[in-house]
């Protein structure tokens, strides 16, 4: 078998099949279903659930949730940071908003947005602050990395400026740009989770969280959980594939 | 016409050129000599547009082809993308003619940063010639290269300037004596 072949069996199957093991010995030891209930027990009940269309009705909707305020903090974010980049003033301008953002606990913005919006655009709106600032600063270092040289190059021999932009300023933003796409993919998904538990919208994970806390049915917390991680890292797989293939195209721009 | 006039130029304390004049004919190579530091990156650098903060008058081309000593590449983009890029829509399937001139047609895949010094100054060279100025500015464009392509380099900038002026920086006593130009000293 080739080294590789071992190393991938060893991160993706054996090892994670090692840490269910210590859950599994650690659920016997503590022999309590309400404090830790064992990994088949939620196994079974994460089959219960996925054979419902509610588990997927409200796998959707909080889907469509942290994508919506991820996709709004990325497009948001990497505007302010191509102006922040290209205009000293504004970066001043936006320094006071972006500091106040990165400083406030999430938890305070989660009330403060209960009193302003509706249930449904808390996880929306807290996603979203949590991928804004994160975008803005990879962005703005990425137009800051393009080559001050290369510039000068393509103002003499009059390069257009959209095929400035796809020569010069593309491939040195893409890799910033990735890099701050995968880590607030992560982020939103907990900001957007916990803004659910808290705002308690319907058809929401989070709202399905809080229930199972409210009635001790830690079995269905795990479940919820599980879910939860699942979906965090197919979404990143599927972002990670997609980033890649734009890093590639943009690299040959 | 393109011409300076009395032009001084300043970086803080160290003045680098002091009312200085020269008018370009409208073919022609003109040599600018002179040791480091005394200015002559600089003048090429007022003639491209490039330097906004001077003293004096200065008349430049329309459209400029420059040769940095740097040479500039884009790292991202093949040697025939390179040349493409400064080329029109309408042109840019002639960029393959230019790397062949250059001897560069079985690199035209290849990025920048896999070719050789002298390579990649060719391929500066080739983007300069299909850019098709009206002022040719050269920054010890041969300085990578060997004998015979420095040669063949050389011919080419000749026959360049016979329909337009060529501004040469150099410190190679060699390319003086091979190429018909006048001579222009810095201090």
């Amino acid at each position: 078998m080739k080294t590789s072949t071992v190393k991938k069996l060893l991160r993706f199957v054996l090892f994670p099949l090692l840490w269910i093991g210590v859950w599994w010995i650690v659920a016997l030891c503590v022999d309590r279903e309400v404090l830790v209930p064992t990994p088949a027990r939620v196994a079974v009940r994460l089959w219960e659930l996925a054979r419902t269309a509610g588990f997927w009705e409200t796998v959707a909707f909080s889907i469509l949730r942290v994508t919506a305020g991820f996709l709004a903090g990325v497009l948001l974010g990497t505007l302010t940071g191509i102006l922040t980049a290209k205009l000293p003033v504004s970066e001043g301008l936006f320094f006071p908003l972006l500091t106040v953002i990165r400083a406030t606990p999430v938890a305070s913005f989660i009330i403060l947005a209960l009193v302003w919006m509706g249930r449904d655009a808390i996880p929306v709106f807290i996603s979203f602050l949590m991928v804004f600032p994160i975008m803005q600063s990879h962005v703005h270092t990425g137009v800051r990395a393009v080559s001050p040289e290369l510039l000068e190059m393509a103002r003499v021999y009059r390069v257009p400026p959209m095929r400035t932009v796809k020569a010069l300023y593309v491939p040195a933003v893409l890799p910033s740009f990735s890099a701050g796409c995968r880590t607030c993919l992560g982020l939103a998904w907990k900001a957007g989770v916990a803004a659910e538990v808290i705002s308690r919208p319907a058809r929401s994970i989070g709202n399905e969280l809080q229930d199972a806390k409210i009635y001790l049915e830690t079995v269905d917390v795990f479940a919820w959980t599980v879910t939860v991680i699942v979906l965090s890292l197919l979404i990143e797989k599927l972002l990670s594939s997609l980033l890649l293939r734009l890093t590639k195209g943009g690299e040959r721009a | 016409m393109i011409a300076l006039s009395h032009v001084s130029k300043h970086f803080g304390e160290k003045e680098v050129l002091r009312d200085f004049s020269l008018t370009l004919g409208e073919r022609g190579i003109t040599a600018v000599v002179g040791k480091n530091g005394s200015g002559k990156t600089t003048l090429l650098r007022i003639l491209a547009g490039l330097e906004k903060k001077y003293s004096g008058e200065v008349v430049t081309g329309n459209r400029i082809a420059y040769v940095f000593q740097d040479y500039r590449l884009v790292p991202t983009l093949t040697a025939l993308e390179n040349v493409a890029l400064v080329l029109g829509k309408d042109r840019r399937g002639e960029a393959v003619g230019y790397l062949r001139a250059v001897g560069l047609e079985a690199e035209a895949g290849s990025l920048p940063g896999s070719l050789s010094g002298g390579m990649q100054q060719r391929l500066a060279l080739a983007r300069a010639f299909a850019f098709d100025g009206d002022l040719l500015l050269l920054d010890e464009p041969f300085a990578a290269l060997d004998d015979e392509w420095k040669r063949k380099m050389m011919d080419a900038v000749q026959d360049a300037a016979q329909t337009r002026p060529v501004v040469l920086v150099t410190h190679d006593a060699q390319e003086l004596a091979y190429l018909n130009c006048s001579v222009v000293r810095l201090d």
